[in-house]
């Protein structure tokens, strides 16, 4: 299984699914596939995916889950549910 | 940052010749269309050359059901589904060409089981009945295998489809 933080940089750059797909020539469903790991690219997809986010390969997939966004930025992860007063 | 032009319109999309039909709809065109040329092929076998009005409804009612799913499949040979289906790779994405080899895929064994059954279930009648296929059973065999191998893999596209937009 392959993890990725496509959805994460899409909306970053400001791009629709439909967009995106016109920049790497697929169906705007696949991007959705892709975002949830429903499908993985093939090497070229993935390598075109991390051109237009002008980013590294290994910034848009890794083979372990990515962390938790709170955990990158050194906040403090949120509470388990029932802890809270 | 902003992400770079795109280097050339995609061409993935099927052209305005084909019927855009909704899931539900291709759906219940291939339910339709094998279900009636099963039903129809099954009726064949009641009838006989003798003349009487139940012959007559009966062939009335096999002529229609082979005229539904004969339409039925055209309409769903002419559909979006049976674009991806049936389109060169250089046509459709990567995740579209592994699904189509998938129902492709799919339909060869479903079709390859069928005649196996076929063969079997003739084979048994044979042995136990004294029964042969004649010409006109074979000939309403493979007319409903060509069908059933023309429709199946856009079929099997329309029930694995989500339904998930872009």
């Amino acid at each position: 299984m392959i993890s990725n933080r496509i959805q994460i940089f899409r909306t970053d750059r400001g791009l629709s699914r439909k967009e995106l797909a016109a920049l790497v020539e697929v169906n705007p469903q696949t991007v959705g596939f892709l975002e949830r790991g429903s499908y993985t690219p093939s090497v070229e997809l993935a390598l075109q995916l991390a051109r237009v986010f002008g980013v590294s390969v290994e910034a848009v997939f890794s083979l372990e889950p990515f962390p938790p966004l709170a955990a990158q930025i050194g906040a403090p992860a949120s509470p388990p549910k029932g802890d809270t007063p | 940052m902003n992400a770079p032009a795109p280097s050339k319109a995609p061409s993935k999309t099927p052209g305005k010749a084909y019927l855009n039909f909704s899931r539900t709809t291709a759906r219940a065109l291939s339910v339709g269309a094998l279900g009636s040329l099963s039903l129809w092929f099954a009726l064949k076998f009641l009838l006989t050359e003798e003349p009487g009005p139940q012959q007559a409804v009966l062939q009335i009612a096999a002529g229609v059901l082979s005229l539904a799913g004969m339409m039925a499949s055209v309409l769903l040979f002419l559909s979006t589904y049976s674009f991806r289906a049936n389109a060169p790779d250089a046509q459709i994405d990567e995740r579209e060409v592994t699904e189509r080899n998938r129902a492709y895929f799919r339909a060869y064994q479903t079709l390859v089981f069928v005649l196996l059954l076929a063969y079997i279930v003739a084979e048994v009648l044979e042995k136990a009945l004294g029964w042969v296929p004649t010409r006109g059973v074979i000939a309403n065999f493979l007319t409903l295998l060509i069908f059933a191998a023309l429709t199946l893999p856009a079929a099997i596209l329309a029930w694995w489809d989500t339904g998930e937009e872009g």
